[in-house]
């Protein structure tokens, strides 16, 4: 496990669509959720993936280039850090609050 | 307040309904994980079960996209405190009087299940983060990538690809267990993590509206996902066999998938409907559309809930979306409170207009 390769996430710029939806075709991608590809300038067609680091160099191509944003492994790892420990809800009184901000209503006309 | 861990999002919810007796009640689902954990799911509502049209929003369904259940948890919340305290809602620039709220607990019924997936979401939070799938170990050799299960390519819609797709249409779906992403199983409902959401569907035949949280692209997706939404001919349906093998081409005619001209119109004004809602908030600008975009998908959640009442016309019929939040998968907390609230107004909205598009 500890031998498997960090993932990058990338920006790949394809000159135009047929082309992005050729590369998508021949590679498998991993293309997050479902993102869309982005258009220009021109007909260029850009979408982000996340790929292997060994993969990344070898994705761009005629016509199709990478550029890395991020490394989404050392990104995560450093969010697991965010990740809460134990269990702030142990206390079976204790009442999970949203994030939205309660309106007292004025009243009639108010 | 960092990221909740898979006991914490559970422990919310037991306790949400503890809280708030009258207006939330605890659903245990009826199959553990693959690892064995529990899942629950909760019922908003102010009138007995099964006596409203029901919302179902499902979430933490791919491992990695971690505030998707926070989103569902704090979303729950915020209903339930501003219900009990008879108070209204407020997101940023964005506000729901204490009636809209009232109204929407007496008029609806609002089913949610944070986390599908507890394996995946507690091996991303403390292993890979990049994890995706479930942490089935059935069908590879159960080691590395040869684990797992995409959930949201395990129900059954199109679960056959080769057969119901162009060759040409690049859907995105995988038969190789080792796939890191997206392998869809052995077989339609092969996860309990599946099965658990169809049971849900089951349990509340009156839902109207299902929307499965994911992450990411800022975007409010409606159905179909298979190809391309079309209004005219009927028989242009994945049921129909006649159109196996030239599904799924983008910007072709040859085949784009029925959906009726109301259903549509519905679809993408309550889709507008989130967006508009989120971005007065702080501004951020969704995209409603369609989900078939670059490439087909198949096995999801949104098209099997939508497709359902086409298959067995006794079934009700269901609004299926789908939300990608924010712009990665784990922004950091701080940003991802920001997410919350806006996902938070674009939902209420989404639900206080939601009755409107049943018919009277
Ligand atoms: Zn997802």
């Amino acid at each position: 496990m500890s031998e498997r390769e960090n993932i990058l996430h990338v920006r790949v710029t394809a000159d135009d669509a047929e082309t992005l939806r050729t590369l998508l075709r021949e590679e498998s991608l991993d293309i997050g959720g479902r993102p869309r590809g982005t258009t220009g300038p021109g007909n260029e067609m850009t979408i982000e993936a996340f790929v292997p680091r060994g993969k990344a160099d070898r994705l761009a191509r005629e016509g199709v280039s990478v550029d890395v944003l991020r490394d989404a492994t050392e990104t995560g790892r450093a969010r697991q850090a965010e990740v809460g420990r134990g269990n702030r809800f142990a206390d079976p009184q204790e009442v999970p609050y949203g994030l939205g901000e309660m309106l007292k209503d004025k009243g009639p006309g108010g | 307040m960092p990221y909740l861990n898979t006991t914490e999002v559970d422990s919310a919810l037991v306790n949400l309904s503890r809280a708030y007796p009258a207006l939330c009640e605890l659903i245990d689902l009826p199959e553990p994980s693959i690892e064995g954990v529990g899942c629950h799911a909760v019922r908003l509502g102010a009138g007995p079960a099964g006596s409203r049209d029901c919302v179902m929003l499902i979430g933490g369904v791919h491992a990695r996209e971690w505030g998707s259940c926070e989103i569902l948890v704090y979303f729950a919340a915020d209903l339930l405190r501003a219900c009990h305290t008879h108070s209204g809602l407020a997101y940023g620039g964005q506000s729901y009087s204490a009636a809209q709220v009232k109204t929407l607990l007496d008029d609806l019924e609002i089913v949610l299940f944070p986390l599908v997936n507890p394996d995946g979401r507690k091996y991303s939070q403390t292993v890979e983060p990049m994890w995706r799938k479930n942490r089935n170990p059935a069908y590879g050799n159960g080691e590395g990538d040869c684990v797992g299960v995409d959930i949201n390519r395990n129900y059954d819609f199109l679960f056959d690809a080769a057969t119901a797709f162009a060759p040409t249409a690049g859907v995105r779906v995988s038969t190789d267990p080792c796939d890191p992403q997206l392998y869809h199983g052995p077989g339609p409902f092969s996860e309990p993590e599946t099965r658990n959401v169809r049971w849900l569907l089951d349990a509340y035949p009156r839902t109207r509206w299902f929307i499965d949280v994911h992450s990411f692209s800022e975007d409010m997706l409606y159905v179909w996902g298979d190809d391309q939404d079309q209004s005219t001919d009927p028989s242009m349906n994945f049921l129909n066999h006649t159109f196996d093998g030239v599904r799924g081409d983008a910007g072709d005619t040859q085949y784009r998938e029925f959906i009726p001209k109301i259903d549509f119109d519905h679809e993408i004004e309550l889709a507008r409907d989130f967006r508009d809602g989120l971005q007065a908030v702080r501004g951020r600008k969704y995209t409603a559309k369609s989900a078939f975009d670059l490439y087909p998908t198949c096995g999801t959640s949104d098209d099997y809930a939508f497709g359902r009442h086409f298959v067995d016309p006794a079934k009700g019929k269901v609004l299926a979306y789908t939300i990608e939040w924010g712009t990665e998968f784990q922004p950091p907390w701080n940003e991802m409170e920001n997410i919350i609230k806006d996902v938070s107004a674009g939902l209420v909205q989404f639900c206080v207009n939601a009755p409107s598009t049943v018919a009277a």
